[in-house]
């Protein structure tokens, strides 16, 4: 039964990929003759007919179609048009700032979130509680390149405590991490609470009182555990979202990363570039759903029945 | 025998009763009515025309700072442009296009939902197959990639929203179809000789109907975000045309000079997402009956 729900399910993540495919490859090519942005405008028929070969745009669609096929096997799709690397380098090369940045960024969101919820949820209601879901509230709702513009007044030309942007040092890492964190934390913190509270009601919780532990000890031995569950689903959910939020905070900031390489890509219409970002993150996108469906079979055999 | 659970019901308080004891849901609920009132009203409102130019009144501060005057309430751009009516008038964008793609994700949203979920088998795995490879798409960079394509403009950026967000109301029509297929009156229904559309149409929808709309503020707030990113990149709304999203981006280079610029447009638009997540959340506590006990009161 498992064995079956298996092959249904990576089947399925296959023709997913498939359909993915085929629309990267469609909207790079709709967005424009990139042969015409890089030849001069009096240029020679010959001209561009080179620049169009050089490119792999020379042939029929159905022979381009192969040609992406077949990179895409290979993960590759070609040199970058405006820097003579190939883009799978490019994008390899930016991939450790990129998770640099995410690593920190989860880190300050999982253990602010994780801290203010579990405040929030010891008082229900209290009035710690609704400056708790403020907060949080207000992290879900704050444009990401709002805040980055504010922190940027604020700390680097007002306070001249960090480098506006770029890289190089820890320094440069303050501000986008935080800007990057602030969304997580008020989801993860509104998860955190809610389970919490749930879990507070159990059983176990009303046996442990009984038994004369302390509230801090219970939440610490106990609670936390159990309530981590959603946390954690929900955590991976938001985790997976930084590398995507790192488009605008990589670019306001400038940080070298593959949300910047993916936006400047997008500007120039590097297509090689922007079809080998678009479609190793949404590889990645693919197989992680795969995985989280694959371990919810395991663990919950009434998720299998789709198959039927 | 229709099993319609109706919004105001088992607790016997109509919703209009309900929101008034939460104060935060109730001051976001008349924040967005103040905002919709304002795009509405705008040229009765906004103190000067949005394009006019006042080149000797260039870079003016708010009126409570230095170099300020009261005839700029919240100061002016590079071009003498009154920042307040700037953000009074680009309220219309930022709300019609928000509207515009949850309105169409609905339709198509429901439909399609409706669809996989009362025909099944090969219909639905190719629809789910399709839904997650939209759905494993960097949202913004799919976005931008589609404005890329057929070049920007107020209905490319609304279609190109609606490419990327009609999978969330498909994927919940889809689970309530689902869910609704094995209950009791809808079984019945079918056991009494009525055909699946017949189910549908009269058993299934209605139940639908509440959940949706309770799901309209939390997406109308994402959308917008969603819009004012991309238009923040240059990948959205275009000038002329001016959002809240594209009036923060083209500040950009003030930040030092003229943070008016940015603050007060990004502040339009946090506090409108704010209160349509506030609102959203009571809205979809209060839709269920399930969880209406959860409410403060």
């Amino acid at each position: 039964m498992l064995l079956r729900y298996l092959v249904f399910r990576v089947g399925r993540a296959l023709v997913t990929l498939a359909l993915m495919s085929m629309m990267v490859f469609g909207l790079t090519r709709l967005m424009g003759d990139p042969v015409s942005l890089l030849v001069a405008i009096d240029a020679s028929e010959e001209l561009r007919e080179q620049t169009r070969e050089r490119l792999g745009l020379d042939g029929s669609l159905t022979e381009q179609f192969t040609d992406f096929v077949l990179s895409a096997l290979q993960g590759d799709f070609g040199n970058s048009i405006y820097r003579s690397m190939s883009s799978r380098d490019l994008l390899l090369d930016a991939l450790p700032a990129t998770l640099l940045l995410a690593a920190v960024a989860a880190a300050i969101a999982i253990l602010v979130g994780v801290s203010i919820g579990v405040v929030a949820s010891l008082k229900p209601r209290s009035w710690l509680d609704t400056v708790v879901s403020s907060i949080s509230m207000a992290g879900v709702s704050m444009p990401e390149f709002w805040i980055a513009l504010l922190l940027i007044f604020w700390l680097a030309v007002g306070l001249g405590l960090v480098p506006t942007s770029g890289s190089g040092t820890w320094l440069h890492l303050v501000m986008p991490a935080i800007v990057l964190a602030i969304r997580p934390i008020g989801s993860i913190a509104q998860v955190t609470r809610s389970s919490m509270i749930d879990q507070m009601r159990a059983d176990y919780v009303v046996t442990a009182y009984a038994k004369g532990l302390k509230t801090p000890t219970i939440v610490r031995r106990h609670v936390l555990k159990n309530a981590g569950i959603p946390v954690v689903t929900m955590g991976g959910v938001e985790i997976a979202d930084l590398m995507t939020g790192a488009i605008v905070v990589e670019t306001i900031f400038n940080w070298p990363g593959v949300g910047r390489l993916a936006s400047h890509a997008m500007q120039t219409i590097d297509y090689p570039v922007i079809q080998t970002v678009v479609f190793w993150a949404a590889l990645i996108t693919i197989v992680m759903n795969l995985l989280v469906d694959l371990s919810y079979a395991w663990l919950d055999p009434r998720t299998r029945q789709e198959t039927r | 025998m229709s099993g319609v659970v109706k919004l105001p019901s088992s607790s016997g308080l109509p919703l209009y009763r309900l929101i008034i004891r939460d104060k935060f849901a109730l001051a976001s609920a008349l924040f967005l009515v103040a905002i919709v009132l304002m795009a509405l009203l705008a040229p009765i409102l906004a103190p000067f025309d949005p394009t006019e130019l006042h080149l000797r009144d260039v870079l003016r501060p708010p009126a409570w700072q230095e170099r300020g005057t009261s005839l700029y309430l919240l100061g002016t751009d590079g071009l003498g442009r009154d920042n307040l009516s700037r953000i009074i008038y680009s309220s219309r964008i930022s709300l019609s296009v928000a509207l515009a793609v949850v309105a169409i994700t609905l339709v198509i949203g429901t439909l399609v939902g409706l669809m996989t979920g009362v025909l099944r088998g090969r219909v639905d795995q190719c629809f789910m197959a399709i839904t997650d490879a939209v759905m494993a798409f960097p949202g913004l960079l799919m976005i931008m990639a589609v404005v890329a394509v057929l070049g920007g403009g107020l209905t490319t950026i609304i279609i190109a929203l609606s490419v990327r967000y009609w999978t969330t109301y498909a994927r919940v029509v889809r689970g309530m179809v689902i869910s609704l297929r094995e209950t009791d009156f809808v079984l019945a229904a079918q056991v009494l000789g009525g055909s699946q559309w017949h189910a549908m149409r009269t058993h299934m929808l209605p139940n639908i109907v509440s959940p949706l709309a309770a799901l309209i503020p939390l997406e109308l707030g994402r959308t917008m975000l969603a819009e004012a990113s991309v238009s923040f990149l240059g990948f959205g709304v275009q000038p002329p045309m001016t959002s809240w999203g594209l009036l923060v981006g083209g500040a950009r280079d003030y930040i030092a000079s003229a943070p008016w610029l940015i603050i007060y447009p990004g502040m339009a638009l946090f506090l409108t997402i704010l209160s349509a997540n506030v609102f959203g959340s009571w809205l979809r506590l209060a839709a269920d009956p399930m969880h209406r006990g959860r409410l403060g009161t």
